[in-house]
């Protein structure tokens, strides 16, 4: 799926930079505005792209709407971008959207490209609700880097991946870990669930531990944090 | 008569002690309370009754403070699903008794790729949990003095902190010199090459772009003493989350616009960033030996 096929999802949509590396528009979804930021054509995101997309991300005034497209293959590799912060730089991203939700904006994520580690982290799993288009791709690392650093076979890889969450690329197993709040089969039941989302308060509390327990995808994390928080 | 205990030195939990002492420890997940890793056991890997974190809450003379310790001996301190766990419950109970401060020794390459997705979105609670206790005016700082430097998501977490203090010989960033030298080469980055490993990811530059607000010595009571000092700093601001983020922001588009000014022609002057020429950065290395 492209951007281009995602935005007949809004009722109009102009584009404030639509580059290589990122995108910015407004919207408007049912009479909202609404702010798009993201990436296209699974591009990696650099420290200068989590720069302008963090300023995007505060200039969004009080009670807006936030809704990140992401396809994205993770963070840039590059000598230049480690030097200057990346890391810092995505934590800044980060952090702009902690902000922004607690200044009453809405942030939404919605996968519907690939989604890998890096930008993944300072983005879509930073929204109060996130979604995932059929057909997208969510993982941590490419198999074979994985195979490479894990030192598991690819093929043993490729096989874990189809029977545990764990491994799993597919959006309906981390649905089942809690990561994502719905699988979404078209543009029509996207526009359905951001609607939906634009008519109630956004919660800020986590609930993703207890969703992945609830779903069976993640069996361990909740009842360890209850664990450690209720300790002697 | 020596008193220099290098905290890169020590295991996670002596790490945790000392820099307790002489309050006691209160080991939070002490052997046998929490599960083995199953996803590990099912690789046929080891697994480690605490998952390569130890967590644990001391008092201080500013109160009490809740504490991780990675274990970077441990699948290189890598997050899985039970770390994670462990790390968020601690930040929430933090949270949730008014604990004075958070202090969290990383050491860890960032997410276990063994346990894949579980880290990655274990990372991201923590994450979520750092920022719920900063704006609960509870500061958070990552101490980062192991071996194992720290890298990906762990490096994330770091930036999302109150404050980072850092031993001379730590690293901190995201991609490794190894992962950017395997994917694109040698000539993109040599990783045997150490002045410009250091000089990526080295305390001295990261202090320099202001990243990090302390370079200590690898020494546990340097250690806790700049912990202390940062601590009682940021309890006397509150609100510091508040402005920090925007202050960041302005911080951050400098430091863009900058490298961008270096590499035009134009204006070669504007090479003159925060980091560290080569000779300088020899010149620095050669005073610490």
């Amino acid at each position: 799926m492209t951007l281009d096929d995602l935005l007949p999802c809004f009722d109009s949509c102009a584009f404030q930079h639509r580059g290589d590396n990122y995108f910015a528009a407004r919207a408007v979804l049912a009479g909202r505005a609404v702010t798009l930021l993201g990436s296209e054509h699974g591009a990696y995101v650099g420290f200068d792209v989590a720069v302008e997309l963090a300023r995007a991300v505060r200039q969004c005034q009080d009670a807006g709407v936030i809704v990140f497209l992401i396809d994205s293959r993770g963070q840039k590799l590059s000598r230049r971008d480690e030097s200057l912060g990346l890391f810092a730089a995505m934590a800044n991203l980060a952090e702009s959207i902690d902000a922004a939700k607690r200044r009453g904006v809405t942030v939404l994520g919605v996968v519907y490209g690939q989604a890998v580690s890096g930008g993944f982290l300072a983005t879509g799993l930073m929204a109060h609700k996130l979604f995932a288009m059929q057909g997208a791709q969510l993982s941590v690392m490419n198999r074979p880097a994985m195979a490479r650093i894990t030192k598991l076979p690819e093929i043993e890889l490729e096989q874990l991946a189809t029977t545990s969450p764990v491994f799993g690329d597919r959006p309906a197993q981390h649905w089942a870990m809690g990561a994502l709040d719905e699988v979404l089969e078209d543009v029509a039941a996207l526009r359905r669930r951001l609607l939906q989302e634009l008519a109630s308060d956004p919660a800020l509390h986590d609930q993703r531990a207890e969703a992945g327990r609830e779903r069976g995808g993640r069996q361990l994390a909740y009842s360890i944090i209850q664990k450690v928080v209720n300790a002697a | 008569m020596t008193t220099q205990q290098p905290l890169s030195e020590l295991t996670a939990r002596e790490r945790l002690l000392a820099l307790a002492s002489p309050a006691a420890l209160h080991d939070l997940a002490p052997p046998g309370q929490l599960p083995l890793s199953p996803h590990l056991a099912r690789l046929n890997l080891p697994v480690s009754f605490d998952d390569g974190v130890v967590i644990a809450e001391f008092e201080t003379d500013v109160g009490t403070v809740a504490c991780a310790a990675q274990e970077g001996e441990f699948m290189g301190g890598a997050v899985g699903e039970i770390h994670g766990a462990k790390l968020t419950g601690l930040i929430r109970r933090a949270i949730t008794r008014r604990h004075q401060a958070i202090w969290l020794l990383l050491d860890s390459g960032g997410v276990r790729l063994h346990e894949a997705n579980l880290g990655l979105i274990a990372i991201s609670e923590c994450m979520r949990a750092v920022f719920d206790a900063r704006a609960a005016g509870i500061p958070v700082l990552a101490l980062i003095g192991g071996r194992f430097g720290c890298f990906g998501g762990t490096g994330v977490l770091a930036g999302c902190c109150s404050a980072i203090v850092m031993g001379e010989g730590a690293r901190l960033g995201m991609s490794g010199a190894e992962v950017i030298e395997t994917v694109h080469g040698v000539e993109e980055f040599d990783s045997r090459d150490r002045p410009a490993v250091w000089q990526t990811y080295g305390a001295m530059p990261r202090r320099l772009a202001q990243d990090v607000v302390r370079i200590v010595d690898d020494d546990v009571a340097a250690f806790r003493s700049a912990a202390m000092a940062v601590t009682k700093h940021l309890l006397t601001d509150r609100r510091e989350s508040e402005r920090a983020g925007p202050h960041r922001q302005r911080q951050l588009e400098d430091r863009a616009k900058t490298a961008a000014d270096a590499a035009t022609p134009r204006r070669p002057q504007g090479a003159q960033h925060a980091l560290l020429t080569a000779s300088q950065f020899e010149a620095w290395l050669a005073s610490r030996s």
